[in-house]
């Protein structure tokens, strides 16, 4: 029987080698297009699967103590959503 | 010449390909668009060679007049022009040859930055050439390109997808995805 420790594990590296993948893509696309919105995409990928791999980690090891890793959790997925939103606020530089 | 006025040019010359000897007014009826604009796009397509047009009984009828198969050079410049960014730009320059990179920039609503990246790959693939005098891009056989585009749809991969995805997502912003 898997306990909960196990299965939330073996999500958050699903999770991260999913960004891993996403993150491909993103610097593919950067890299044919110069698009700088796409850098963002490529940043925001990052965190997300660098703070997945991380929590997996602390869950494993029980290296960190619960109220840190769920800071970490929180503060990791803060910083994905606003990368993400950061090009529509941004004033973007045009030359 | 816009990408939605290509996509019905296309789609005309499809239609012609597909059902050979069609005359103006039901080509007009299929697309549901008015005889003015169909025969508009179907007398440049005569012109530029791809459809030859015969009069049979009081009908303006239209045939093909290539097979289907693209060559490897075509499907070369097929494979640069996959993505959106060059394409647009290859379509505004043959709609206005000798545009200037502040002209595409403004009419396309792209970065200067992402312009300039793009025109550069086009002049080293050989599709574009860059004036001096008056300064400006054109396309080089402006009139094979022009077939070859209405023929043909550039495939787009996973890469390309997923950047237009994310560029849905934050719209024309200058220098946005």
């Amino acid at each position: 029987m898997l306990d909960a420790h196990s299965v939330s594990f073996g999500f958050l590296i699903v999770s991260g080698l999913l960004s891993l993948g996403l993150l491909g893509f993103a610097i593919r696309g950067f890299r044919r297009s110069h698009e700088s919105g796409l850098a963002f995409v490529a940043g925001a990928f990052t965190i997300f699967a660098i703070k997945s791999f991380l929590v997996a980690y602390a869950l494993r090891t029980g290296s960190i103590e619960h109220e840190r890793l769920e800071l970490v959790d929180a503060m990791g997925d803060l910083a994905t959503v606003l990368i993400f939103v950061a090009p529509l606020f941004w004033p973007m530089k045009t030359q | 010449m816009t990408e939605s006025s290509l996509e019905l040019k296309r789609r005309i010359l499809r239609r012609v390909e597909a059902f050979p000897g069609l005359h103006l007014r039901e080509i007009a009826r299929q697309e549901e668009v008015s005889e003015a604009l169909t025969g508009y796009h179907l007398d440049a397509l005569v012109a530029q060679g791809d459809l030859e047009e015969r009069v049979e009984a009081g009908y303006r009828r239209f045939y093909p007049t290539h097979g289907v198969t693209p060559t490897a050079e075509e499907r070369g410049l097929l494979a640069l022009l996959r993505q959106p960014a060059p394409l647009e730009i290859v379509v505004f320059l043959l709609e206005n040859p000798g545009a200037t990179h502040t002209q595409v920039t403004e009419q396309l609503g792209r970065s200067k930055s992402t312009v300039s990246y793009q025109l550069q790959k086009l002049v080293e693939a050989g599709l574009v050439t860059a004036r001096t005098e008056p300064v400006g891009y054109e396309v080089v056989d402006a009139k094979r390109i022009g077939r070859l585009l209405l023929k043909w749809t550039p495939t787009r991969d996973a890469t390309d997808r997923f950047s237009t995805l994310w560029r849905s997502f934050y719209g024309s912003r200058k220098g946005g995805a």
